[in-house]
């Protein structure tokens, strides 16, 4: 009798208990699951109101004939298409679903951006920009017209978004029309020039495979390297022929281009600890292996130490003009002076035989147009790249100001400064910003 | 008498049955912040570096092999002793700084990092979540595909923001990313950083044998890299 009571207590009370815990499990649940959809909402919000700011900016661009106003609503968009875009990648949408929004949101910051600097520099508007920022309104229009069918709509939850959502399939219906706008070709990162920009350094004959093997055997003579295995081919801006190597504890992967057999990239991995090398006898061992692929008139820039390895970025020099378009990044291990790493994408890129123009104005009269706070360490002078594919003679000078080390470019001709990097020395080496 | 002593044990069962239940089901993962300590019997990269510092100073004369015996606990000692530490032959946080060693746990420490190390602790995060099984290549690949995706109009525009897109990486789902990544995915994110791009500019990679959205088999691959096929 007794017995039975206690069991019969024991039973009820787990029986509570869980109940107790799973009830209590759900609610925890449930409140995270509202947060989350608060701030799916907050985000979705957000995007509604930026997109309607960029439509109204975009037709005020349009419209105005006021330069200074005009400028002002091209920066308001960059910073409000950059909210916009943050917002929209905050939602839950698979990747085709907003592959089309997310550039087309991107390309209005970056066009209006390049379009404000354009009027500060004095210049203006032509027909063909007009023409499309003309049609980045219209794709806009029709996004904002998308997502404020959403809201007629009333509530929507987050977490059961599916394909037959109004907000998915308004999504993809933008992603699959035809006739979206047109490219949007322009000097700067967003440009959809870019992907198609012409190699101006690879111009001999395509070569076989099995020639490539050969030359990528004399590129590694000093690695011990006997056989080579396929690793097949690689297709985009740079059409390569890739190989890989496992030699001496050491993995090795190349490329050369199908183009005259140049080597575009290797990386060597492997695990040596210690320094046996000094910086200045890694940096000739990087010489030493440009004149193996018979490279020329490369004087090391920049370098950076990240425990036993030295990256050098080595650019042409001719007549004492550095060709930074020309840039080559070497990584040498300080261990051995192998190389670990060549990377000449942004060489080949850009290479080509330079005529270089003489400078208009002399070095004194550069000086006298930069900060005179500055403590001047060097001045040279240098083809620094604009943009995506232009270049520019400069004068370049280093110095610092309140204990911090400046790069000035100041264009040879005209006396604007170009550009100006400011170092940082973080954790991991010195940055230019 | 008993029928209170009773009562009183039923609810003290009741209650810590609760509280047993909220705490087994519903604790959060918490994150995996610990401090690296070196000892007797530990084995790895650490050791070895740690060696190496010690041999190239003079106090250790043993070989470097990443194992740490009792020679190496002998020349920690003498170390610590000649640098005004406590000499118990363990090497914590303190003696790591005093080697001039990083401490390689992903929290705890107040190490001031400026943003380029934030975004490279990421990379090196996601590429040893994503890739690490794959070849050192595979693995700078993998990292430069993040940086493709920065520099595209199709995405967002900063690290974080591509990496912790929503469905953009399976790794920051299931908490993988959350895992402290090796040396060599740490080389390999610098690497990606450095402009090293070995997928030739690839927006996408997958595994074509697990891959399930046939959308991403519309996209065209720019070079085969281990399992993962890279593609713009």
């Amino acid at each position: 009798m007794k017995k039975g009571l206690i069991a019969a207590v024991v039973i009820l009370s787990i029986t509570t208990a869980l109940l107790g815990g799973v009830l209590i499990y759900n609610r925890t649940i449930k409140q995270d699951n509202l947060k989350v959809e608060s701030s799916y909402k907050q985000s979705f919000l957000d995007l509604v109101f930026y997109v309607d700011q960029m439509d109204n900016d975009l037709s005020k661009a349009i419209v105005t004939t006021d330069k200074e106003a005009e400028i002002k609503y091209f920066m308001n968009l960059s910073v409000v298409s950059e909210l916009a875009e943050k917002d929209l990648q905050r939602l839950p949408l698979k990747d085709e679903e907003k592959h089309y929004t997310t550039k087309l949101v991107n390309q209005i910051g970056d066009f209006s951006k390049h379009l404000a600097h354009k009027l500060i520099d004095g210049e203006s508007l032509e027909k063909e920009e007009v023409d499309s920022l003309r049609n980045l309104k219209n794709a806009n229009r029709s996004f904002k017209e998308s997502l404020k069918e959403v809201i007629d709509e009333g509530d929507i939850e987050f977490s059961k978004l599916n394909k037959e959502s109004t907000l998915i399939k308004n999504l993809e219906k933008l992603e699959n029309v035809s006739v979206t706008y047109p490219e949007l070709i322009y000097d700067g990162p967003f440009s959809d020039g870019k992907l198609d920009r012409e190699i101006k350094g690879l111009t001999e004959k395509e070569i076989s495979l099995s020639d490539a093997k050969e030359l990528a055997k004399k590129y590694l003579e000093g690695y011990g390297v006997l056989e080579l295995t396929d690793e097949g081919e690689s297709s985009g801006i740079f059409e390569c022929y890739n190989f890989s190597a496992n030699e001496k504890g050491k993995e090795i992967y190349l490329s050369l281009s199908k183009k005259g057999g140049k080597l575009i990239q290797m990386s060597v991995f492997d695990e040596n600890d210690g320094i046996n090398l000094d910086k200045d006898e890694a940096v000739e061992k990087g010489l030493e292996f440009f004149s193996k692929l018979g490279i020329d008139n490369m004087k090391e820039v920049w370098q950076e130490k990240v425990g036993n390895i030295l990256t050098v970025n080595y650019a042409t020099e001719i007549d004492g003009v550095i060709c930074y378009p020309d840039l080559i990044k070497v990584k040498i291990s300080l261990f051995d002076g192998s190389i670990l790493g060549y990377e000449a994408k942004t060489y080949y890129t850009n290479h080509i035989e330079r005529d270089i123009e003489r400078p208009k104005l002399t070095k004194k009269e550069v000086l006298s147009k930069i900060n005179s706070l500055i403590d001047i360490y060097t001045v040279r002078l240098c083809i620094i790249p604009i943009g995506e594919s232009g270049e520019v003679l400069s004068y370049e000078i280093m110095g610092t100001v309140e204990g911090e080390t400046y790069y000035y470019y100041i264009n040879a001709i005209t006396g604007k400064q170009v550009d100006l990097f400011k170092v940082v020395k973080g954790t991991e080496g010195e940055l230019l910003v | 008498m008993t029928k209170t002593k009773r009562f009183l044990a039923i609810f003290f069962i009741v209650f810590s049955f609760l509280v047993l239940a909220r705490t087994v089901v519903v604790t959060p993962p918490t994150n995996y912040a610990y401090a690296v300590v070196l000892k007797q019997g530990s084995k790895g990269a650490d050791v070895k570096k740690m060696q190496q510092k010690l041999k190239n100073w003079g106090y250790y004369k043993g070989s470097v092999d990443g194992i740490f015996g009792s020679k190496t606990k002998e020349a920690v000692k003498y170390f610590q002793r000649r640098n005004g530490l406590v000499s118990d032959g363990i090497v914590g946080k303190k003696t790591l700084s005093a080697l001039g060693m990083k401490v390689s746990s992903s929290g705890g420490s107040s190490s001031t990092s400026s943003l380029s190390s934030a975004d490279l602790n990421l990379l090196a995060k996601l590429i040893y979540a994503e890739a690490r099984g794959e070849s050192y290549t595979g693995q700078v690949a993998v990292g430069a595909v993040v940086l493709n995706r920065i520099a595209s109009s199709s995405f967002p525009n900063t690290m974080s923001g591509v990496i912790y897109q929503p469905y953009a990486f399976t790794c920051v789902n299931d908490g993988q990313i959350n895992l402290t990544p090796n040396e060599t995915a740490k080389k390999a994110a610098r690497d990606a950083l450095n402009g090293w791009d070995p997928s030739y500019g690839a927006l996408y990679y997958y595994n074509p044998d697990v891959a399930t959205s046939s959308w991403i088999f519309s996209r065209k691959t720019t070079v085969v890299i281990g399992r993962h096929v890279f593609a713009i």
